[in-house]
């Protein structure tokens, strides 16, 4: 991971391989926050550039059926906004988690 | 139809081809016996030898997405192992559906990777873990 200061985000990127032989689908699940006590709400988000994002922490996100042979690769950004007035991110410890599933159908 | 499947999911955080891999060699099982026997072929292609799991889903509200982890009367053998890139690992899932209908069910692998941290001036950070699951959908006859 790349980590990124802007603001009130805290981000991270990196990339993916998606390769599938026959239908198949990928999802994502809602996503973990884990914040500081006291710190102000915040918005997780996780995208698979071109095949998914979440940015949901209830519910979770798919792509849609590939339909046959698949390949793709592309990043993957992940951030926390706390979207502050102040544009400052309130200090502490955050965790984000989150699970991708490739499912051959 | 020949070795159904297929999928990787490969994340890679630092520029390598981390490639995992759940197979199935048949699709459809009989519950006729009142047990089902399911074998799993697993693998990766990540630099060095990692632990997976392996569990049993049923289907999620469609029968595309698989749903909860089913653990009452079924046994996975090897259910949790270290495997070095580039090997097949046999699974074996024996489990009794107790279906009345064709119904879908998920032999899945996962992989939790060590947390990847993101930090901020060292004033806000922590761990972002994105975990990868392999899913192999199959049907079950009554």
């Amino acid at each position: 991971m790349d980590p990124i200061a802007e603001g009130d985000k805290l981000s991270g990127s990196g990339s993916y391989s998606y390769v599938a032989n026959g239908n198949s689908k990928l999802e994502l699940s809602a996503v973990q926050l884990t914040a500081p006590t006291g710190a102000a709400a915040a918005i997780p988000s996780i995208e698979l550039a071109e095949l998914v994002a979440n940015n949901s922490s209830s519910a979770a996100a798919a792509s849609p059926e590939s339909k046959g042979v698949i390949r793709k690769d592309g990043s993957i950004v992940t951030s926390i906004l706390q979207n502050n007035s102040t544009g400052l991110l309130t200090a502490g410890n955050y965790a984000i988690k989150a699970t991708a599933t490739c499912t051959s159908l | 139809m020949g070795r159904a499947i297929l999928l990787l999911i490969a994340v890679l955080w630092s520029g390598h081809s981390y490639a995992q891999t759940a197979f199935l060699d048949k699709r459809e099982f009989s519950a006729k016996s009142g047990l089902a026997r399911v074998k799993l072929g697993v693998s990766h292609s990540r630099q060095a030898a990692i632990e997976l799991s392996v569990r049993l889903k049923s289907a999620s509200k469609n029968d595309q997405t698989p749903g909860a982890t089913l653990d009452e009367s079924v046994s996975i053998v090897p259910k949790e192992f270290k495997i070095p890139p580039n090997k097949l690992r046999k699974v074996l899932i024996s489990f009794e559906p107790r279906v009345t209908t064709r119904t879908a069910y998920f032999a899945c692998v996962v992989y939790e990777p060590p947390v990847e941290r993101m930090d901020r001036d060292g004033r806000a950070g922590g761990p972002m873990l994105l975990a990868t699951e392999s899913c192999s959908r199959f049907w079950v006859i009554p």
